[in-house]
């Protein structure tokens, strides 16, 4: 007689219950010595669990700062963004980073590499402006011009 | 003196970290091997529709849950590897029915691993939830035997093993674990040793995970 044709009562979650629910319900002193009997190398399965095990806690401390550090970041970008605005002309935007190079060593470090700033596109300027507003280069500006407004 | 009633809120049932590393420290040996033998079963059985999936996953959930509150603990009343054991059997029903349902949404809770550079890491759970068939899982659906066929399969690997056969098949017709303890005057620990002797024989002739079933 086939097999199909004579369908079992017991289907393969429920034998999962009973494999999970035979080790479950087995004392911790039992399976070690069944793990010994196997020839398990029983001292190296516990110290990988219980490194594991504590992995998985620095891992979730870790995510925890991943997430305040990328939440931190967020807010301070979104708060440069509102302080500061890119200024509307090319003209006003060159002048802007040669004042900001003359005035802070951080900013003339970055545009050391152009060799003569008036040289430089308006693409080039905005977007040293941009990684320079990224880095704060310009919140003392816009402090400024904030305390000047209210 | 009027004695003060203490209640317990949803926070004090959160582990913290500390918490958490003092009760893995205090682990036996005996109590680490079987959470590894848990975790690792757990692991195998779903590695049908999670391939890949390993114990270390497994205990990673099991322990991510704990400290993000998701599963609460009362030391006083279960003991660390009890709680685990708890959300090891969990842990693996929910991903089993989150497979069966790949249009099912990730949540928050399956968030990824973060990896060692910062980067958000897909974990087992996510890759498995892609509803889209790879060459692979076709080639092993198109593998993929009856339960009956299975079953059959099973017994024959337990013809060596009279007990456990015994056992597996009065499972198959339907009888109930204490009844078939009470009908081979068993005690529990006799038959569940018996079916861990069974557990252990299908791993070793499926290494990989059981084959999947139609």
């Amino acid at each position: 007689m086939s097999a199909d044709t004579n369908p079992s009562k017991m289907n393969l979650t429920e034998l999962f219950g009973d494999l999970a629910e035979a080790v479950e319900q087995a004392s911790p002193e039992d399976l070690l010595a069944e793990a010994k009997a196997a020839g398990q190398n029983t001292e190296q399965i516990a110290a990988d669990v219980k490194n594991t095990l504590l992995d998985a806690v620095l891992s979730f401390e870790q995510r925890k700062l991943h997430a305040a550090r990328s939440a931190y970041r967020t807010r301070s970008n979104a708060r440069r963004t509102r302080r500061f605005v890119m200024p509307a002309t090319p003209v006003q935007r060159l002048r802007m980073l040669t004042d900001a190079a003359t005035r802070d060593q951080r900013v003339a470090k970055i545009t050391a590499k152009f060799r003569d700033l008036t040289q430089i596109s308006d693409d080039d300027v905005r977007s040293a402006i941009e990684d320079l507003m990224e880095l704060g280069a310009f919140d003392d500006i816009a402090e400024q011009d904030n305390d000047g407004n209210d | 003196m009027k004695e003060s009633v203490q209640l317990k809120t949803a926070k004090d049932l959160i582990a913290g970290p500390e918490e958490v590393r003092q009760a893995i420290g205090s682990l036996t040996v005996a109590e680490l091997v079987k959470l590894q033998r848990l975790a690792g079963g757990a692991a195998y059985r779903l590695r049908r529709c999670v391939p890949g999936l390993d114990g270390k996953d497994v205990l990673n959930e099991s322990v991510l849950r704990v400290l993000d509150g998701r599963r609460k603990w009362q030391p006083q009343r279960v003991d660390f590897v009890g709680l685990l054991a708890g959300i090891i059997k969990s842990i693996e029903s929910e991903w089993r029915d989150r497979a069966k349902r790949p249009e099912t949404p990730v949540l928050e809770t399956d968030l990824p691993d973060i990896g060692p550079d910062g980067d958000p890491m897909p974990n087992a759970i996510q890759q498995a939830a892609d509803s889209r068939q790879s060459a692979e899982q076709q080639f092993i659906e198109s593998d993929a035997l009856s339960q009956e066929e299975l079953f059959e399969q099973i017994e024959q690997l337990l013809s060596d093993d009279s007990l456990a056969a015994l056992i597996f098949s009065e499972r198959r017709r339907g009888t109930k674990g204490p009844e078939i303890m009470k009908a081979l005057d068993l005690t529990r620990k006799d038959y569940d040793t018996a079916v861990r002797r069974m557990d252990r024989t299908i791993q070793k002739r499926w290494p990989e995970g059981m084959p999947h079933v139609r």
